[in-house]
Formats: structure tokens, sequence, C-alpha cells
């Protein structure tokens, strides 16, 4: 029962539902219930042939990588890099993600160290994925599988990454929440790795022993490495 | 990272881990909505010191041994994967027997069978393309199956992240290996180069990405490491993510001013 539309908000409210569920008698509220369970499953149906679902959502910006990949003038890594950015801020939700790696340091961290933060972590973000994918040529990309979370109202999409020298594909998932009526991914799981938990650990590896300033210059030196291009 | 045999496993880590680890329990502190981590890696001084020497060894012998190995073509490379693959089913088989998953033993007894023969001695993976999907078991996923904790992190000498779990795993499997009775010991000791060869080679890229993209390649590998083995232990088909909290929201509320800059960054609007 998650994942509710404008119109289906309003009409929960509309029977007292949403805002009061508590006064109302049990009978309206297994009324109210059961219209929006079936509005929601009609709506799920359409959804996912509309284009307006989180499995959709996934396709499309999994189809912008791929272009982004294939894309003739972006051989040169730096701008590949650049349209990954792009890719990134517009598909994953840096606010979430950003605050999530860094935990409870973001608490100790003063005002200039936060804003420098959330700026380096972006070209962090985008520097380490352009460059897991650098490799990339003539992949396929596929939906496998969308599953509703119960415990986090998430959505996650399964995803497979078919090599074109063969070998077993690479299991990809992303962690999809609607935040402000958009999709937004919020973590990445590659073959049961989550890359968020996983930067979470290294974070707080560096933050302990270099301090919050140790880390952001290390997260900008790793951002001025270069990295060599696609055919080198 | 599909493609763990027991053995293999055990040997990607000595080209420095294709796995890496640690025990680490998250738990969401619902109070304050943060997250604390426990990383279990009390010997991490002397674990780092390992990992310096086993990345030493690496970029000096292994990496250079790879880049030899990749003048054989991908398709020549694939085949030998899906050979060394299938002498690991035995102890796959053993394995899921020992874990009492008859399904996933019946796959690996049919995958042996139908890959040593028509798959002209595991050659081809036949197997696959009729849906029998490769299922590596290693003692260390039986041992963790029976209930035994993973314990502290450690840095293996050669193999590369571990812990005594696996540790326990990964000369168990080398003792109770059906193959160890079928093969001269000089075939398994060619097995053993190859699987070491073969599963460097084929994580080599995504090593150099994560060292080349890592602050704290150690603690990005020891993460990496325990994740990869729960979800290996798990078996499960289906994603068991871990949750990411909505902490960001509520905390840039209290934030406008904070929280302005990342909105633009992130084209993303988080009034609701």
């Amino acid at each position: 029962m998650h994942r509710l539309n404008t119109g289906q908000i309003f009409i929960m409210s509309f029977f007292g539902v949403w805002s009061e569920r508590l006064k109302i008698n049990t009978k309206v509220y297994g009324a109210a219930l059961l219209f929006v369970i079936a509005l929601f499953a009609i709506e799920s149906t359409s959804a996912n042939a509309g284009g307006n679902s989180p499995g959709k959502f996934i396709e499309i910006l999994g189809q912008r990588a791929v272009d982004v990949l294939s894309a003739k003038e972006n051989v040169d890594f730096s701008k590949r890099e650049e349209a990954f950015r792009k890719l990134l801020v517009d598909g994953f939700h840096m606010p979430t993600i950003s605050r999530f790696v860094v935990g409870r340091y973001w608490r100790s961290a003063n005002e200039k160290q936060r804003n420098d933060y959330k700026e380096i972590f972006v070209d962090f973000i985008t520097r380490v994925y352009a460059a897991r994918f650098n490799s990339y040529k003539g992949e396929v990309f596929e939906v496998v599988q969308v599953l509703e979370e119960q415990e986090s109202n998430d959505t996650i999409v399964r995803t497979q990454i078919k090599r074109p020298s063969g070998g077993a594909p690479i299991g990809v998932d992303y962690r999809v929440r609607k935040i402000s009526d958009s999709y937004k991914v919020v973590d990445v799981n590659v073959e049961g790795i989550s890359m968020l938990h996983t930067h979470r650990v290294e974070f707080a590896s560096v933050i302990n022993r270099k301090g919050f300033d140790g880390f952001l210059k290390m997260l900008k030196d790793r951002v001025n490495t270069p990295i060599s291009d696609i055919d080198s | 990272m599909r493609r763990f045999t027991p053995l293999i496993c055990i040997v990607a880590l000595f080209a420095l881990g294709a796995c890496s680890a640690s025990l680490d329990s998250s738990s969401i502190d619902s109070e304050n909505k943060s997250i604390s981590y426990e990383v279990n890696d009390p010997y991490e001084g002397i674990n780092r010191k390992v990992f310096a020497f086993n990345r030493a060894l690496d970029k000096g012998l292994f990496k250079h041994i790879v880049s030899v190995y990749k003048i054989v073509p991908q398709w020549g490379r694939d085949r030998v994967t899906n050979a060394l693959d299938n002498l690991g089913e035995p102890i796959n088989f053993t394995n899921s027997v020992l874990q009492g998953n008859p399904e996933r033993a019946g796959n690996t007894f049919m995958r042996f069978a139908i890959n040593s023969t028509f798959g002209v001695v595991g050659l081809f993976d036949v197997a696959e393309d009729w849906g029998i999907e490769y299922a590596p078991e290693d003692f260390g996923q039986t041992a963790a199956v029976w209930g035994m904790d993973e314990g502290p992190y450690i840095v293996l000498p050669l193999f590369g992240p571990s812990n005594p779990r696996d540790a326990l795993g990964l000369v168990t499997d080398f003792i109770i290996d059906p193959m160890g009775y079928v093969l001269t010991n000089d075939q398994s000791t060619y097995r053993f180069v190859g699987n070491a060869v073969d599963q460097r080679t084929a994580y080599s890229e995504e090593l150099d990405t994560m060292e080349s993209t890592s602050v704290d390649f150690y603690a990005t590998m020891r993460e990496s490491y325990r994740q990869y083995r729960n979800a290996e232990i798990s078996n499960s088909d289906l994603p068991r993510m871990m949750p990411i909290p909505t902490i960001t929201i509520e905390e840039h509320k209290k934030l406008p001013k904070t929280a302005d800059k990342s909105d633009n960054l992130a084209n993303a609007n988080i009034n609701n």
C-alpha cells in the first residue's frame, strides 16, 4: 500500500483514512481501503505500461547510460564523465546519498566542511561510476524484476548487464525511492554489494584516521587523479 | 563476481582478492536516525600490513601474469574458466549436500554430468544454456549455514580477505574436495595456478577501478568482501539490500540553508 500518487492520497483523505484513520469506524475504513486497493491495482498496471513506474524509470536511466557509453563524441574519459554527471544528478538523489555515506560524521562537520563535502561528493561519485563503466562497450542492459519493499516503501529494480564478451551477466539492483513525486535512485547493489554501504564504511575509516578535512582532501585527490581514455 | 567456485574464490583472494571483507554490524539507531557501524577488525594494524604486502605482490607479479594471459582471446579464456569451474562442481556438490540443499546439489550434479560430456570436459557451459545455473558453494558458506559466525576480519598473505570461518572453509575444502583424490598432485597444482590466473584476470578491471576510485581501498575491500560473502551465503535470488534511511530529508529540513545548495546540485526538490 505504498507508492500512492496524489490522486490516491486525495481520495484517502476524503475518506478520512489518511489523516484521521484512527477516528473513523472500521467499516468505513475497510471500504475505503478496498477502494484504494482497487485504485492502486488499476494504477500499477497502467503505470507499468505507461512508463510512470520505477521499472520504467530505471530502464530509461539505463538506456541513457548505454547512450552515453556508445556516443562517439564521448570517446575521451572527461567527456564521458561529464555526461555521467548529468545522468547521476538527474537520476540519483544526491542529498540522501551524500548524507548517508558520511553517516554520523555529518554532525561533527562544520558548515564549511559540509558544503565542501556536498560539492566534492558529486564529483567523487561521478568519477566512481564513470570509471566503473569506462571499459563498457556494447553491453546489453535489461530490467529483470521490479519488487516493492514492504518495510521501506522503496522499490527494488533488478537489472542485468550482459557483457558482449559473454560470461555470466552482472546483476545490478537499484533501490528506487519516490521523492517529491519523482523517482530517484538511493542505492545501487552490484552482485550483492551495496555501493553506498561500502562507501559509508570506507568513508568512516578515512574520517576516523584523518579527520574530516583529511577526508575531504583525499576525496579531492581522487577526483583529480587522471583516468586514461577508453582505448588506452 | 558470480563465478566464484570455492577453491577459485580462495585463489582469487590470493591475487589480492576479488573478495574482500569483515564483519561489521550496522544498526539503525531509530532515535537519532543514524546508523552506527561496528567494524569487526581488531587486527586492522596487521591486516593493513598484509594487505599492502599482497598489493605489492600483485603489482610486482600477478598483474604481469594477467597481462600476458590476456594475449589469449576472450573466447579461449572463457573455455578455461568453464573447464576450471567444472572441476569445482564436485566440491560445490559436496557443500550443497552438507548444507542440506538437495535442489542445489541436484543442479550441480546435473551440471557436472552435462558439461563433462556434452560440454566437452567442461570447456562449454552447456548446462547454463539449458537453464541450470552455476552455483558455487564452499565450506565457508557451509559453516555459515551451520551457524558459525564469521569472526573478525583477517587478511591472509597471498589469499587475501578472509575471516576465521572462511579460512577454515578454505582448508576444509582443500581436504574434502573429491577432485583432489582424482587429480594427481601435478594436476592439482596446475588447477590451483590456473584458478588463480583465471580469477585474477576475470576481476582485473574491476579491481583496478576499485583501487583507483577508493579513498581507502583496504576498507572498501573489507566491506565488499563481507557483503559479497553474505550474499553468497544467503543463496537468495531476491535482493537483500540493506536499507537506506530517509535521514537526509529531515536533516535538510533542519538545515534549509545548506539544503538549498545540495538541492540545486541534485536537481531535487526535498520539501516533501
